[in-house]
């Protein structure tokens, strides 16, 4: 009776939580969020690519460009180091040493994408921001296999 | 398949009066990383005193502060001790992450208490 009693008190008054859960604190990992930083570093750098200089002397003109070329450049920046941090998230909170049997170069692999996501900063370089795209979509390809589950590959733009 | 592991007791009474002694303090489960022993929602009870004058053993099941999230406290079984006597801590639920496979072992320090029952909503 007493124990009973006690046992409903104790189990009806919220106490402070502990966590169980599975993968980390939330739980959600999809190589998706490095994707779309990706793409926005991709996109960013063919738009930096494209811009026109302005004629010297047309100084509404520089101002202009001058604006439009920091944004671009510190959206990608900005992207690329999110890219990156995504990348060392999976690689070192959701891949497990059993992945490493199964994809024996999967430390090379997030390595030469972590360090592509530098390079799209350092440079301004076509070439290396599709490298990233085509690793994030390597890199797709073996997260979903680990998880048993055919989740098909796709770009926002 | 995963090795059996061992189920935690039900609160008896004299666990439940160490609570109201404040000898045992009271969690909450999120999350299905215990599974099959603990359920998201369950109420444990932990006695904070237990690594006092001892080491964690293996099979315990401990709460732990998380290595890489501070805030964060963690319910986890202890699989092994190191030769260096750092805790192996790994989830039940075979399926599941976080744990030493992905931030390696805890010192003894991390380890806040031993989970001693779990506390039925009907007593």
């Amino acid at each position: 009776m007493l124990k009973q009693a006690l046992a409903k008190l104790a189990y009806a008054v919220p106490a402070d939580e502990v966590s169980a859960h599975c993968d980390g604190p939330c739980g959600v990992y999809d190589p998706a969020s490095a994707r779309i930083a990706a793409e926005a570093v991709l996109s960013m750098t063919k738009k930096l690519l494209a811009l026109d200089v302005p004629a010297e002397g047309d100084k509404d003109a520089m101002i202009h460009y001058h604006n439009t070329f920091s944004r671009y450049v510190a959206i990608k920046e900005e992207q690329a180091h999110i890219a990156k941090t995504e990348l060392l998230v999976l690689w070192t909170d959701y891949f497990k040493p059993v992945h490493l049997e199964q994809y024996p170069d999967l430390h090379t692999t997030f390595w030469n994408a972590t360090k592509l996501c530098s390079s799209c900063k350092v440079e301004v370089s076509l070439e290396h921001a599709n490298e990233l795209m085509d690793a994030i979509h390597n890199i797709h390809n073996i997260f979903w296999a680990t998880k048993g589950r055919d989740v098909e590959y796709y770009t926002a733009s | 398949m995963s090795p059996p592991v061992t189920p935690l007791p039900t609160a008896s009474l004299g666990e439940l009066l160490l609570w109201l002694l404040r000898r045992r303090v009271r969690k909450q489960v999120t999350g299905d990383s215990m599974l099959p022993t603990l359920r998201a929602d369950d109420m444990v009870l932990v006695d904070p005193r237990a690594y006092r004058r001892k080491l964690p053993q293996p099979d315990e099941i401990v709460i732990a502060r998380h290595p890489f999230h501070r805030d964060l406290t963690i319910i986890k079984r202890i699989a092994e001790i190191t030769p260096d006597r750092r805790c192996v801590l790994l989830s039940d639920n075979a399926a599941a992450g976080s744990d030493s496979r992905a931030f390696g072992p805890l010192s003894p320090a991390s380890i806040i208490g031993r989970v001693t029952c779990r506390i039925l909503a009907n007593g």
